[in-house]
């Protein structure tokens, strides 16, 4: 059949174009849905690597050249931390006596003690190189104790506050999905109030989250400015975790529940260094 | 090494390289979170340069890189970048590429054109992406930074031999 071939050489352009897309195709459908295939993980695996060298060669060169103002501001840092040092030694002594009275409280209560958990420590080596998902890729891997829906926390104004989760574990980098992404659910508690809701990532995009299932009632007790923290339901996240802060309030009168408009803890453009919570092992 | 081969090779590696920066260093250039889409200049300078072939491939190539290192599904950004650089590459050798309004005209173009092809992807497939919602702000940060780099990467790539007009077919 002469003409196979012939035809197969006219439109080599376009059957390789058609053969690409029908893989393309293919291969969303199969790891689509959160049922991501090894695949992914091992070119995952690989390609964080040059991540990493990059990443590594970044930060040596920034490091050189900011480490003497970096100096001059560790200096007035430190005059700062010996300052704070006293207060906390004062605060310390306060929250040993609370401690003492908690506890004896707990017991006449009958309560559980809370667990602390173990913090794995992580750098934030990249971002998602497309604006239409937003991740955070992290140096921390399967070999360093890290499995998917492992909670991700950040130190940042004093307070510890949520990341997101662990979604993509490689060999020795993970992806952390950030609460700003709007498949992201957390069930979530007003800390003074105490109204239960769930906060999502915001289609505005940046650090802004909105928080929806917030009883009516809550409308005249809720304070801006009021901190919004993990509720623990659902078991991904524990308890008492700041989200952020509320900073608006929509109560429409045909809807049964409040929305609001949640400005998160973590500044995520500023983040650096996180901590996965391992909360399987205390 | 034919003249084509060390062309796809040299523009893969490049778009490649473009995603891995992307990831990395251009965070710190990120206008409201936002950064540009060097590797989607790069495959446009290539298919208009090159042809269907070399730009398909191209992009088919970097597209699964950037598929890995992001939370698409495999296939997600190979898709896109494969039309891109299949549409861009028919127009080979019948373009005049002046040194400014063409770059911006052409990125401008590809740039909306990705945003309605993820934008399609994203709702036929289910995939889970925050995606151009509505043609959003991100999506015209982005067209706007994309339409200001394009005359110098076209300029910087135009000096590469290697990137030539194409001057017979893929072998």
């Amino acid at each position: 059949m002469p003409g196979i071939p012939s035809f197969i050489r006219k439109n080599k352009n376009g059957l390789v174009f058609t053969a690409i897309l029908v893989l393309c195709l293919l291969l969303m459908m199969f790891t689509n849905r959160n049922v991501v295939l090894q695949p992914k993980k091992a070119g995952q695996s690989v390609f964080s690597m040059v991540q990493l060298s990059i990443h590594a060669v970044s930060n040596w060169f920034t490091g050189t050249v900011t480490s003497i103002r970096e100096l001059k501001r560790l200096r007035s840092e430190l005059a700062d931390a010996r300052e704070r040092l006293m207060e906390y030694e004062r605060v310390s002594r306060d929250v040993a006596e609370l401690r003492r009275e908690n506890r004896a409280l707990r017991e006449q209560l009958g309560v559980a003690q809370n667990l602390s958990f173990r913090y794995i420590s992580a750098e934030v080596i990249a971002r998602d190189p497309s604006n239409q998902f937003s991740t955070v890729m992290v140096n921390r891997g399967r070999m360093h104790g890290l499995r998917e829906d492992m909670p991700v926390i950040a130190f940042q104004g004093g307070l510890q506050g949520l990341v997101g989760r662990v979604v993509l574990v490689s060999l020795n980098s993970s992806i952390v999905q950030p609460i700003t992404d709007p498949n992201s659910y957390v069930a979530a508690r007003l800390q003074s109030s105490r109204f239960d809701g769930l906060v999502a990532g915001s289609q505005a995009g940046e650090d802004m989250l909105t928080m929806s299932y917030v009883k009516k009632l809550a409308v005249n007790e809720v304070q801006y400015g009021e901190l919004v923290i993990t509720s623990g339901m659902g078991r991904l996240f524990p308890e008492g975790i700041h989200i952020g802060r509320v900073r608006e309030m929509t109560a429409k009168s045909y809807g049964a529940s409040l929305e609001l408009e949640v400005e998160s803890i973590v500044d995520f453009s500023r983040l650096e260094f996180v901590y996965i919570i391992d909360t399987e092992q205390p | 090494m034919s003249r084509d081969q060390k062309a796809f090779l040299m523009s893969s590696g490049m778009i490649a390289l473009a995603v891995v920066l992307q990831s990395t260093l251009l965070r710190w250039v990120a206008i409201r979170g936002v950064i540009p889409d060097l590797a989607l200049i790069i495959l446009v300078f290539v298919s208009i340069r090159r042809g269907s072939m070399n730009g398909q491939l191209s992009g088919f190539v970097t597209g699964v890189i950037e598929d890995f290192l992001s939370l698409s599904p495999l296939g997600f950004h190979a898709f896109i970048r494969t039309v891109v650089g299949f549409l861009y590459g028919l127009t080979a050798g019948n373009l005049f590429v002046d040194p400014v309004l063409m770059p911006v005209l052409l990125t401008v173009i590809a740039t909306l054109f990705k945003a309605l092809i993820s934008s399609l992807l994203v709702a036929v497939l289910s995939i889970p992406a925050q995606g151009f919602s509505a043609f959003a702000g991100p999506l015209w940060i982005e067209l706007g930074y994309n339409a200001v780099l394009a005359p110098f990467l076209f300029a910087l790539l135009g000096l590469l031999k290697t990137l030539k007009p194409q001057d017979k077919e893929w072998p």
